[in-house]
């Protein structure tokens, strides 16, 4: 069971046990705070019945004319909450406030080694839109599927045809 | 220019700049704004209110700008103290502005319908807040998902009105049956609405739950609905909820509503094989009394019978059927199921389960290194039978076996944090923080884990003579906090231009949070003791690191009141009840001994700090003016003398309250180092050395007649006979015989550092004592020798502090040698070849893996001795040019 709300600074002080998984980044507090401030709604966090945190989504929308679209900027679920449907749930909270802000699509940025998190966006509904080159820097530069799901508005779904070649990531608007 | 000053932080001067710019061009909307957000940065709310009201008369259509003035308001009720003013005035003033525009349907967005609604909260109009949700403003509240319903479902909770409640929840609870707090808020509604015997009217068609009967069928109903798809857990934790709430408020035990144990046994069938089972029941664990724990026990063990009847183990075939076992595990453990154990029967019943953790290795085979292993609960669990051992019958060999352990069980699962987190702690525990640097950045930790976790080596590395990784590490967590400033005031100010009023009393909390930090405040003054002794090496080094630190001896930098407490300690899994293992409770109490803790670090840097401007007097020409000196403040001797009776007195307050050591779980915090402060009797010779500076102060440019035999005899014999008491204390041996077997006294290290600190704060007060003398000295030398009839005699105050410095060099000579005698390179030692621990598994992989630790610890143990040694070479060259 849990509790679904919006994400509020004060838990900032109790995720470690969501972030201290080697996947999930932590990042400076100006990054978490200029997404509370501009995009508080879509900052959301599922709370355990113990009061855990069991993981959260980041996200916001952006766009101009039928570009204007939901993004997914982190979704993480502490290990030992996996496999209870929670990422699906907080992506399709997600994708409601975005209904609702009239976008016309979600996209997400995903490691394209990252084999059971594809999958999941598969299941939920979400496409490989274009391959993005290099995205992720590190020791080795890592590609990235940009995967799209369309929403309702966006009635003959032109916003999920799949564009034939890869992009670089100065290309991305 | 707005940029530099930001940088430099002078953000009063950002505000000036435009307030200027401002008088020049007075309908320029672009100062004006940026004005506005000068205050911001500097949280001058009434500012920020003349501001906004300047801008929206200059442009009357823009609403933002009105509501900026609002906003203003509500943070000015906000941070005043008189609550009656802020209910009074404040709140009021801001609720007629906003409604006078609602009045005049000047209303357009969503931001400005949700200020009205802070207001009104604000000033608990609960009615009038739900009336704004029920009417046509509510129609732009569209960002946030479910939040009319939700709000309105809040206000009515708090009305008492709870038939609305219980409607509105029913209904948010019908579209999502897993809500944890929807379900705890209607099952009170339910049974506040039972307390009042309250009676649906005969023709009323609403659906209202309006006893625990009642609650219960809707329970089941929701349960019913998930038959044959993913069974949601909420409806069956919500079961066991209401049991939980009826027990509370109507009647314990309650058993009206079903048998509790049967309920729990029956969600350990449905959910034991998720990771999250013990989680979701831990806190309905104690609706049973101790018999009916006993019987769930023994229902769930007898579901896990995996041993063959001559006790060979079985072992689980699958990923959920061990998964079902470790939960097994872990709600007995919990219903305290293993501390009915004796030593010897959990010493084999660790024995298993790392034999089980081995096996069940196996499927795990294709994780990357990312994931950690299914079964690293079996290990965790052994080690926590392990730690009991250790804690409750004093076996220290064992804590050596669980190191090898868990070091063996991170080469399998590189990313447990659970393991680096245990092992972290109990390296420190034995003194060697060696290993720890590398397990610390393994985890990542960065931002603001700093604040939250940085305790787990910040409390050990100095401590344990460490000291060029305790700069580096205080260094990179006081980075956090000093840049943390900087930035959140920029998201203050984006709040304002994206209308998100609800985060910026959110944002300005949690500056203050952080800014109040005990993490900040502790590392601050960890850093700037070390900083001031570790590579001073002649007084004049030391007098110009006081000048660098900018330290006003005669103000705590430390808002002592204002103090939190942010350390995280829920991380570490803990499956002990509550009973044995309160981690809230140590974290309170470790609080208090923290701060208390604080108190003397945070006296003894200003007292060093004070002492060395007494002596650097000298050089000033101070002249007094009704006692305070013409720069207004407080001649720094009386400073001194304050500082010291304040000191003198805190130490006295923590020997009556922190004497005793509190035994903290290893889950918890860790210990200050308070009680070792304390019990070696540290303080009483910086105290003597004190009194000896305010006496040689008290000479004035030594004055014959005032020269006093018992205090000269004081200055010259009584604290070196301290300071050789204290060394003859700490002159024990690394390694000492505990019941027949070697054990390592890890106490030494902490003990040799303490004593490191105490001289190297005695050199500072001889050094200023130096400082007093020496230009006394020279004057009267060169006088008698000029003048060879009417010699001056010389006091004896110079001999007697010559003989003092000579002393204390030799003891500090001594105390030298003893350190530079406990590293292991010099002993010889090879701790692996003296049978401190029996190898807990008779197979190679663990014997290297033993040998690897020793290694380790060896190498650390060498490394504080060596930083020690070094550090005290420093201190007696330092005492070498101290001598008149």
């Amino acid at each position: 069971m849990t509790t679904i709300r919006q994400f509020t600074c004060d838990d900032l002080f109790r995720f470690n046990n969501v972030n201290l998984d080697p996947l999930t980044e932590t990042y400076g507090l100006p990054f978490y705070m200029q997404y509370m401030a501009h995009w508080p709604e879509y900052f959301q966090i599922a709370e355990s019945p113990s009061g855990d945190i069991m993981g959260y989504i980041m996200g916001k929308a952006e766009g101009n004319g039928d570009n204007w679209h939901g993004h997914v900027t982190a979704l993480t679920v502490a290990p030992e909450y996996r496999r209870l449907g929670l990422a699906a749930k907080l992506m399709s909270n997600l994708e409601e406030i975005s209904e609702k802000k009239r976008c016309f699509f979600v996209d997400l940025f995903v490691r394209v080694s990252n084999k059971v998190a594809v999958d999941m966006y598969n299941k939920l509904g979400y496409s490989v839109y274009r391959r993005v080159i290099e995205y992720y820097s590190g020791d080795v530069d890592e590609d990235a599927f940009d995967m799209r799901k369309a929403l309702s508005r966006d009635v003959e779904k032109k916003s999920v045809v799949p564009l034939g070649h890869p992009v670089r990531p100065e290309e991305l608007d | 220019m707005a940029i530099c000053y930001r940088e430099i932080h002078k953000l009063d001067l950002i505000a000036d700049m435009y307030e200027n710019a401002h008088k020049k061009r007075p309908d320029n909307e672009e100062i004006l704004t940026a004005m506005f957000m000068a205050y911001v940065r500097l949280g001058n709310h009434k500012k920020q209110q003349q501001t906004a009201m300047t801008l929206h008369k200059l442009k009357p259509n823009k609403n933002p700008y009105y509501f900026w003035a609002i906003m203003s308001i509500v943070m000015q009720a906000r941070n005043c103290t008189d609550k009656n003013l802020a209910q009074k005035m404040f709140l009021p003033l801001a609720e007629r502005m906003t409604k006078k525009f609602v009045d005049e349907g000047k209303v357009e967005a969503e931001a400005e319908v949700q200020m009205y609604l802070i207001i009104l909260e604000l000033m608990e109009k609960w009615e009038d807040a739900l009336n704004v949700l029920e009417g046509p403003l509510s129609e732009k509240l569209v960002s946030e998902l479910n939040f009319k319903e939700t709000k309105s479902t809040e206000f009515y909770t708090k009305l008492g009105r709870w038939k609305e409640s219980n409607i509105a929840y029913r209904k948010l609870l019908c579209s999502n049956r897993d809500h944890m707090y929807w379900w705890r808020e209607y099952i009170n509604s339910a049974l506040k609405l039972e307390e009042e015997k309250w009676l649906p009217p005969d023709d009323s068609k609403e659906l209202v739950d309006y006893t625990g009967e009642k609650a219960l069928s809707f329970i089941k109903e929701c349960q019913e609905k998930d038959k044959g798809s993913r069974q949601e857990r909420g409806p069956y934790l919500a079961h066991l909820e209401l049991i939980k709430q009826a027990q509370k408020t109507i009647c314990d035990p309650c058993r009206i509503y079903g048998d509790p144990v049967e309920l729990l046994e029956n969600y350990y069938i449905e959910f034991g094989d998720k990771f999250c089972c013990f989680s979701d029941l831990r806190a309905y664990l104690d609706i049973l009394n101790t018999e009916e724990q006993s019987r769930l026990v023994e229902c769930i063990m007898s579901k896990n019978q995996y041993k063959e009847s001559d006790g060979t183990l079985i072992y689980v075939e699958n990923i959920k059927q061990m998964q079902r076992h470790i939960t097994c595990l872990q709600l007995c453990r919990c219903m305290s199921a293993h501390v009915k154990l004796t030593k010897d029967e959990k010493l084999e019943l660790a024995r298993e389960l790392v034999d089980r953790h081995k096996n069940g290795l196996k499927f795990g085979k294709e994780l990357l290194t990312t994931d950690l292993q299914f079964c690293d609960s079996y290990l965790l669990l052994a080690v926590a039978l392990l730690l009991d051992v250790w804690q409750n019958h004093g076996e220290n060999s064992l804590v050596w076996q669980i190191i090898v352990l868990l070091e063996l069980g991170m080469k399998e699962s590189p990313s447990s944090f659970q393991m680096k987190l245990l092992l972290i702690r109990l390296y420190c525990t034995m003194g060697a923080f060696g290993p720890c640097p590398a397990l610390y950045d393994g985890m990542e930790i960065k931002y603001i884990m700093n604040d939250t976790l940085g305790h787990i080596v910040s409390n050990h590395v100095g401590r344990l003579g460490h000291f060029s990784s305790a700069c580096a590490m205080y260094g990179t967590m006081l980075r956090f906090f000093t840049f943390n400033h900087k930035e959140t005031a920029e998201y203050l100010i984006a709040s304002y231009k994206f209308g998100s009023f609800t985060k910026i009393d959110e944002f300005v909390r949690f500056r203050d949070r952080l800014q109040h930090s005990l993490q900040y405040a502790s590392a601050t003054a960890e850093r700037m003791l070390l900083d001031l002794v570790l590579e001073t090496n002649s007084h004049v080094s030391t007098e110009q690191m006081i000048m660098y630190m900018e330290i006003d001896p005669a103000q705590d930098k430390t808002d002592f009141d204002a103090l939190r407490d942010n350390r995280n300690f829920s991380v570490i899994l803990s499956w002990d009840p509550t009973s044995i293992c309160d981690v809230e409770k140590a974290k309170q109490h470790s609080y208090r001994e923290e701060v208390a803790w604080l108190k003397i670090r945070n006296l003894t840097l200003r007292i060093l700090a004070a002492s060395v401007m007494l002596g650097q007097e000298i050089d000033h020409d101070h002249q007094m003016n009704n006692g305070l000196s013409k720069d207004g403040k407080q001649p720094i001797h009386n400073v001194l003398y304050d500082l010291k009776n304040k000191l003198s007195q805190h130490v006295q307050n923590c020997h009556e309250q922190f004497s005793q050591e509190y035994k903290y779980p290893i889950q918890g915090p860790f210990r200050t180092r308070l009680s070792t402060f304390l019990q070696g009797n540290y303080f009483p010779v910086f105290l003597e050395m004190l009194e000896n500076v305010t006496y040689v102060h008290s000479l004035q440019d030594i004055d014959i007649d005032k020269i006093d035999d018992g205090k000269e005899e004081r200055l010259k014999t009584s604290v070196t006979k301290m300071l050789k008491e204290l060394l003859e204390k700490n002159k024990v041996c690394m390694i000492y015989d505990d019941n027949n077997c070697k054990s390592i006294n890890p106490d030494i290290i902490e003990n040799m550092v303490l004593l490191s600190e105490a001289i190297s704060h005695l050199c500072v007060l001889f050094g200023v004592c130096y400082r007093m003398l020496k230009p006394v000295k020279t004057v009267l030398s060169r006088r008698n020798k000029k003048k060879k009839e009417n010699i001056l005699p010389i006091p004896c105050t110079f001999d007697n502090y010559n003989t003092l410095v000579k002393d204390v060099e030799k003891v500090c000579q001594e105390i030298h040698k003893t350190a530079s005698e406990l590293d292991p390179v010099f002993l010889s030692l090879d701790l692996s070849s003296l049978n401190l621990s029996q190898p807990f598994q008779d197979n190679n992989e663990y014997a290297e893996m033993e040998k690897e630790m020793w290694k380790s610890i060896e190498v650390s143990y060498q490394q504080s001795f060596v930083e020690i040694t070094e550090f005290l070479h420093k201190k007696l060259q330092y005492l070498s040019g101290l001598h008149l």
